[in-house]
């Protein structure tokens, strides 16, 4: 019969349709790859490598620069302040929870890992040239000085002083090399850490010692690793490796100091390089840095400035009119908090934002991160020849000195150790060192002398504030969250 | 319409059927029920022609037959009748219920039932309840309609979708929403804004096990069907219009009211030390204003319209709905409002006795915009702390300012939102269709396909005018697209034995995919307002593109069975795979047995009149939970970007053991009819979740902060209970009152790393093994009245034990620390009862309504009271009221301690109790009587009626709204009450 017929075709084509619209469940994401499917080529591991750079601007300035220079003596709280930062600055409250020590020590510990993988994966890449392996072994060399260089600010950060008779006991952080996110380290002790350190640089050495220095450089070199080596050896009190390696890259006259204003302004707001050592690679609209925007508040429709920190009066006053950071590091402008208004108060001016990197009309503060100096390396020579032969501290500390506009000095003993210590703080303030510095000096703090007390916010933890030397909140706590999940781990006292 | 359509027909049948005129005649008579009322609108139809009439008010009817002929006499919900036309001209016919007809037809799994043989238990609420609401989102009027069926609203902007729960949070980690259905295929829960409420029929809510395992992995929080209209068989033509306009309000406006005037806030300033009083009389003298700054934050009066219009019927084989909409809602804060227009036409139609198909489309275009200015930006969220002296009114134009407001030094937010315009439009379309083949009686075969997509596309500026930025604008064009399509084909077979078993076997396979992309394209630099496109901004270009998909393949089959539709059970199977998980775990079995008991049906219940209907039901199942992110499993490396070459570095971690979640869930229920006017029931359930999805937390130094993981169970039991009576019932006159509620209870059962407590950092909520989630915070122990010192209680020194509650007045610190002091504070973070109740009544013509929802025992921290009671942590900007009672001498017993200590920290007095009662609906309305719209000729039923939503809420929580679905209030953005007034036609 038709009907019958029809029907049975029609059957037919309803069980054919079926089968349709099976398909396989494997779905892959368009934005990332199988972490197995990325070590194959030279070209990925030069992937590998920006991306290792790119992370790096990641961890520099802002809230990884500002937060211990909050912390420290400079800086006063304004009314229009928001409580931003509130908990560091006033030290009481401050406790393991903080978004601020945790956002640190993870992100530095997240590097790490990354670091770690791709010290796993880049050696097993198959090169097919000796350009080819040389360019895998810079990679490799790459990879440990930036570890080197994580470890570092973790374990100055968030553990004690080196003092050479404890440091094969104090705890130090916890030292983690390779990737295993099953791990639950313990920490190591301060001492094996900067061997640590000491052995990725050593790591790193052959290979970037063939790239040469350059001003303004964007990736590591061999005055890259000096920098950091002289850096490193400072905190850890090798007087005599500090100066040697700060000494290598004075005397190399590849970044002379700048002596006039013109060209010191320049360096801040238009990232002009002379005496950079490495500088990250910074452009609108997608490679943006963190930036330092709590010194100026700059409200484009009012022309007026809303800081939400001021300096104090005795930080100003500690710079001669005649240097040409003091106009180039402070300015005064139009200043509105809490409905009033204040023309002759000095705002820190150190970051204004580079306009060749403006998104907008007005400043975003960003500006290309600068993260060795060679004004730096003078300041280690200095201080390391005071604990070795006090008198070759003089030889530095001068020139800096002289090409910043100040005359030379001819004095001992404290004296001479009052002024490389004033020298640092005039020349590296607001560049996150202050705090670091005090602890590493065994010296406490009394806040004092405020601009103008009406603008700023009242109380026993804000201008008056005096901390003691041995306040166990110099060093920051270990984030709660892995005090809790991981039973290995000790707090620091006082947390 | 009608008289022209009589009279073709009359015209065609005289042309067609002049050789039968002389055998032709007038019958007429009248239809009654079996009360002997008069039934109006009954189908009397020549049978196998399309002759045709309908019985009038009184229920009379005429038409022109031939003697011999047969008419029959139909109508919904009555038995059909045939007549034969023999001498007489009358035939008067009495019609009977249809018992199994007039009982409702409900929507479950892949198919209908007759609600007498469902299983599971199944909640209806009719498209009624939806209609004519003064809300964008249609969940709003299902809020304690349904006994288990928790909804939020978490937001007053006019797209706000809802937050659904059925029976409790079903996992501590992935997603609590149920699986939502349109016409049988899965959508999103954004599709509640998207529909017209005009075109359901019903929404259906699935919530045993017997009857969402069907659905296997997606139903472990049960399912939410959405049925749109389909007209009806045989059923004249009918033409509906309607149209509402209204204006809203801020729902509640205790908490704006609460913050300071100027004298009582520059007193304050002074007397606490924050300014001298010279420095604020000389603020004072040039600022003299009292601003209440929620009222230039928030608007009122914003305007809402509805207008609806919509066409259904249906012949012998095919029915159809047409319909069109507009809604329009502008919200209280401004660059806030939403637009849609919709369309839809569904057609179902038997092509031949055992072919039929059915389409559905439905399309909505909507235009939204929404206030960005959320929890912590004093650009609305915070704007009420701008200080009461200071006005955005410029004294010199009367007008606001069109900038900064001087004084408060923020942008004034009308000024803020013209210069920063955002428009999105969607283009959704929601088609679905079906074959059906009945090859033999009882087997039927069905093919069907449904697609959820959209098209979305979003424009973002800042003008060149823009102070913040000027003569430097940007612009950013969006485009998205969202597919979802579904194919199913099912079997199903059913046949009896002896007439008392009946069976039906049913099978099917169901393959999804998902898939989304969106990109877009930005640059700044445009200096001109009229000139603002992409291509006219030459810097910071940029374009991003991300894409995502999912995909999901199920095999099930069900077996049910019962005795003379006395004894049911029923038997569910069901297996899915999807793509979300590793490639060991990809696919789970999940399964459902559930009984039915129809008791009023046995012999010793027959005779017992008081009782009308009782059915007992048991059912046990289990289903799965997958809704987490799309490449969880997966370790993967991500890309960033340096000196402008693509960089990678490892972003996720993975985990290839990642698999379902797993539910399984009992519950036994009753329900009852007592003397034709109380309708109860009531049901306990329990429900197990396992193998839970959860962020389990990892040390930083492993490089991440938590991975997904299968880990942990957690337990959800309580009962729900709807009870409906018909308290007066009479020929003109009827008052129904109901109720529905749900108890529940949750108790964490087992967590990770064998653990008896996780406390989630910085959010106050804890979870417990053996307790429900609770808040864990320091527990204030009041403001010291010797000193003014705030002081909280010490916890348990084991902290193995702050899970114990220790509320020692000996035992107290004047020392803030969260981590030291934390403990359980023995809150409970969801709100165990929820529910609605309200009223229906009509008398005559006039017809009042009102509905309730209700939530009782939600704690929400208050975290806005961070900030409006903590003057020395933010001195110089506007407080409440409640700060004037601070401690300033010995023997003060006050709110607040002393001015130089902090007032406020997160600590137990921010957990408020937000239990909340809402009166939603209050209707009154008016039916035209018919024998008004008679004279019109055309018109069938017109109606005109008040409605108000949110009209009151009674809550004790401070904040702006209680009702927010979260742990913490911030900045919410109120919820708003509503005024309308509006007309319906019918034709």
């Amino acid at each position: 019969m038709n009907t019958l017929n029809i029907k049975k075709i029609f059957i037919g084509l309803f069980l054919s349709i079926i089968f349709v619209g099976c398909d396989d469940l494997e779905r892959f994401p368009y934005d990332a790859i199988e972490q197995s499917q990325s070590f194959q080529t030279i070209n990925d591991a030069a992937t590998w490598n920006n991306g290792l750079y790119a992370n790096l601007r990641g961890v520099v300035y802002g809230e990884f620069m500002f937060p211990t220079d909050v912390q420290a003596d400079q800086l006063n709280a304004t009314l229009d302040y928001g409580n931003r930062n509130g908990n560091p600055h006033r030290w009481e409250g401050f406790l393991a929870d903080d978004y601020t020590l945790r956002n640190l020590w993870s992100a530095y510990y997240s590097l790490i890992s990354d670091v770690n993988v791709a010290l796993e994966g880049l050696p097993t890449i198959a090169t097919n040239s000796p350009e080819e392996a040389a360019e895998l072994e810079r990679y490799i060399a790459e990879a440990h000085l930036a570890r080197a260089f994580y470890y570092h600010n973790l374990v100055v950060r968030y553990a004690s002083d080196y003092d050479a008779s404890s440091a094969s006991s104090d705890l130090g952080v916890p030292l983690m090399l390779e990737f295993n996110i099953a791990e639950r380290p313990a920490r190591s002790t301060v001492a094996e850490v900067y061997a640590q350190i000491l052995s990725d640089i050593e790591a790193a050495r052959p290979a970037l010692s063939q790239v040469d220095g350059e001003q303004g450089a964007q990736r590591f070199n061999a005055d890259v690793l000096l920098a950091l080596e002289a850096r490193v050896r400072l905190y850890m009190e090798d007087w005599a490796g500090a100066k040697a390696a700060a000494d290598q890259l004075i005397n190399s006259g590849n970044y002379p100091l700048i002596d006039n204003e013109g060209d010191f302004s320049d360096m801040w707001v238009n990232d002009y390089d002379q005496e950079v050592i490495m500088q990250l690679f910074v452009e609108a609209p997608n490679e943006m840095a963190n930036t330092n925007s709590i010194y100026l508040g700059y409200n484009g429709a009012t022309d007026r400035f809303t800081p939400d920190f001021l300096p104090s009066q005795w930080v100003i006053d500690m710079y001669e009119d005649d240097d040409i950071r003091k106009d180039v590091y402070f300015t005064t402008d139009t200043i509105v908090i809490s409905g009033l208004e204040y023309t002759d108060l000095y705002m820190v001016n150190k970051y204004p934002g580079n306009p060749a990197l403006f998104t907008g009309a007005n400043t975003n503060y960003q500006h290309a991160p600068k993260v060795f100096r060679v004004a730096e390396m003078y300041l280690i020579s200095a201080e390391a020849a005071l604990n070795t032969s006090a008198s070759d501290a003089l030889a530095p500390l001068n020139a800096l000195r002289q090409a910043r506009g100040l005359a030379a000095v001819n004095v001992g003993g404290d004296a001479l150790v009052n002024a490389v210590r004033e020298e640092r703080a005039r020349e590296l303030a607001f560049e996150g060192f202050r705090l670091d510095d005090l602890r590493r000096w065994d010296l406490g703090f009394t806040r004092r002398d405020p601009q103008d007390e009406s603008a700023l916010v009242p109380g026993d933890n804000y201008y008056t504030k005096s901390v003691e030397a041995t306040n166990p909140k110099f060093i920051w706590g270990i984030p709660t969250n892995d005090v809790i999940v991981n039973s290995n781990m000790v707090q620091n006292p006082g947390w | 319409m009608k008289k022209t359509l009589h009279g073709l027909l009359t015209l065609f049948m005289v042309l067609v059927v002049q050789l039968a005129f002389a055998q032709e005649k007038l019958i007429t008579g009248t239809v009654i029920d079996e009360e002997g009322l008069p039934l109006p609108g009954v189908n009397v139809i020549e049978k196998g022609t399309s002759n045709g009439v309908q019985t009038d008010f009184d229920g009379n009817y005429s038409i022109r037959v031939e003697e011999g002929s047969v008419i029959v006499f139909s109508y919904v919900g009555f038995t059909k009748q045939e007549k034969t036309v023999g001498s007489s001209n009358t035939i008067n016919v009495t019609l009977a219920v249809d018992a199994a007809a007039l009982d409702e037809v409900v929507v479950v799994g892949y198919g209908t039932r007759d609600k007498t043989d469902v299983v599971g238990s199944v909640a209806q609420v009719s498209g009624e309840v939806l209609q004519d609401r003064p809300a964008a989102n249609i969940m709003d009027a299902m809020q304690g309609q349904v006994a288990g069926l928790q909804i939020f609203t978490s937001s007053g902007e006019p797209n706000a979708v809802p937050s659904i729960r059925l029976r409790g949070v079903g996992s501590l980690g992935a997603g609590s929403t149920p699986l939502i259905l349109l016409d049988g295929f899965q959508v999103s829960a954004e599709i509640f804004t998207r529909l017209n409420p005009n075109d359901i029929e019903d929404i259906t809510v699935l919530k045993d096990a017997s009857e969402t395992a069907i659905y296997g992995s997606r139903a472990a929080n049960g399912v939410v069907i959405i049925t749109t209209k389909g007209g009806r068989k045989e059923q004249e033509p009918s033409i509906n219009v309607g149209v509402q306009h209204g204006f809203s309000e801020i729902a509640n406006k205790d908490y704006f009211e609460s913050l300071m005037n100027t004298e009582q806030f520059s007193n304050f300033r002074v007397a606490t030390g924050q300014i001298s009083r010279e420095n604020m009389d000389a603020i004072l003298a040039e600022n003299n204003a009292d601003t209440q700054w929620y009222k230039y934050y928030y608007k009122d009066d914003a305007p809402t319209t509805q207008i609806n219009v919509s066409a259904s019927g249906g012949s012998e084989k095919t029915r159809y709905f047409i319909s069109g909409g507009y809604f329009e809602q502008e919200g209280l804060a401004y660059r806030s409002d939403f637009n849609r227009y919709n369309l839809r036409s569904n057609l179902t139609t038997e092509i031949n006795d055992w072919l039929s198909a059915g389409l559905n489309i439905g399309f909505a275009y909507s235009t939204d915009q929404e206030n960005p200015y959320g929890s912590n930006s004093t650009n609305r969220g915070l704007g009420l702390l701008a200080q009461p002296y200071y006005s955005p009114i410029n004294p010199e134009t009367g007008n606001r300012y069109e900038g900064v407001i001087p004084g408060w030094n923020r942008y004034d937010p009308v000024y803020l939102a013209e210069k920063n315009p955002f428009d999105r439009n969607r283009f959704q379309i929601n088609p679905s269709g079906y074959i059906e083949l009945n090859p033999i009686k009882g087997l039927t075969l069905r093919s069907a396909v449904g697609l959820n997509a959209f098209d979305e596309r979003t424009t973002l500026r800042r003008l060149p005018s823009y102070l913040g930025s000027l003569n430097n604008g940007s612009s950013e064009e969006r485009f998205r697209r969202d597919k979802q399509i579904t194919v199913s084909n099912t079997a199903s077979y059913s046949f009896s034995v002896a007439d008392v078993h009946n069976v039906t076997v049913f099978a099917g396979h169901e393959y999804q995919d998902y898939d989304f992309e969106d990109f877009r394209g930005l640059s700044t630099g445009q200096t001109d307002d009229r000139l603002i496109m992409l291509g006219q901004g030459p810097n910071n270009r940029d374009v991003v593109q991300s894409m995502s998909e999912w995909s999901l393949e199920s095999y099930f089959g069900r077996f049910e069975y019962n005795f003379d539709k006395k004894y049911y059970a029923n038997f569910t199977l069901r297996q899915d795979g999807s793509s979300r998980f590793g490639r060991d775990n990809r696919e789970a079995t999940f399964w459902a047995v559930g009984a039915r008991w129809t008791a009023k049906k046995e012999a010793f219940l027959a005779d017992v009149e008081w009782l009308d209907d009782l059915v007992i039901r048991a059912n046990v199942g289990t289903s799965g939970n997958s809704d987490i992110g799309n490449y969880n499993s997966y370790a993967l490396v991500g890309t960033n970007q340096y000196q402008g070459q693509t960089g990678w570095y490892l972003a996720s971690p993975g985990n290839p053991a990642l698999q379902w979640e797993s539910q399984r869930s009992a519950s036994v229920g009753v329900e009852v009819s007592l003397i034709d006017r109380v309708r109860l029931g009531v049901e306990y359930y329990d429900r197990l979740t396992e193998d839970m999805l959860i962020d389990v937390p990892y040390p930083f130094t492993s490089g991440f902060s938590e991975v997904t993981e299968n880990t942990g169970s957690l337990k959800n039991y309580g009962f729900d209970v709807s009870l409906e009576v018909d308290v007066l019932r009479g020929n003109d006159f009827k008052v129904t009152p109901y109720v529905a509620f749900n108890y529940n209870q949750n108790k964490v059962t087992e967590l990770f790393q064998g653990r008896d407590y996780w406390i989630i950092p910085n959010t106050g909520v804890s979870w417990v093994v053996g307790e429900p989630v609770s808040y864990f915070y320091p527990v204030f122990a009041g403001v010291n009245p010797e000193n003014g010192d705030a002081q909280w209680y010490l916890p348990n020194e084991n902290p193995d034990e702050i899970v114990y509650n220790r509320e020692d007045p000996n035992a107290v610190t004047n020392q803030f620390n969260t981590a030291a002091l934390q403990q359980n504070t023995g809150i409970d973070r969801y709100p165990p009862l929820n529910g609605g109740f309200g009223l229906n009544a009509d008398y005559k013509g006039f017809y009042f309504q009102t509905h309730f929802a209700f939530s009782v025992g939600k704690n929400l921290i208050n975290n806005d009271r961070y900030f409006f009671e903590n003057p020395n942590q933010f001195p110089g900007f506007n407080q409440t009221t409640r700060v004037l009672d601070y401690w300033q001498e010995p023997g003060d017993q006050t709110l607040f301690p002393r001015a130089d200590v902090q007032f406020t920290q997160f600590d137990s007095r921010l957990i408020e109790d937000a239990s909340f009662l809402r009166m939603k609906t209050l209707t009154i309305g008016y039916n035209l009587p018919s024998s008004l719209l008679d004279n019109t000729g055309f018109m069938k039923g017109a109606k005109v009626y008040l409605t108000g939503r949110n009209l009151l809420t009674w809550t004790d929580y401070l904040g702006p709204d209680p009702e927010v679905d979260s742990n913490i209030g911030l900045g919410t953005n109120p919820n708003t009450k509503q005024f309308t007034f509006g007309i319906d036609l019918q034709f």
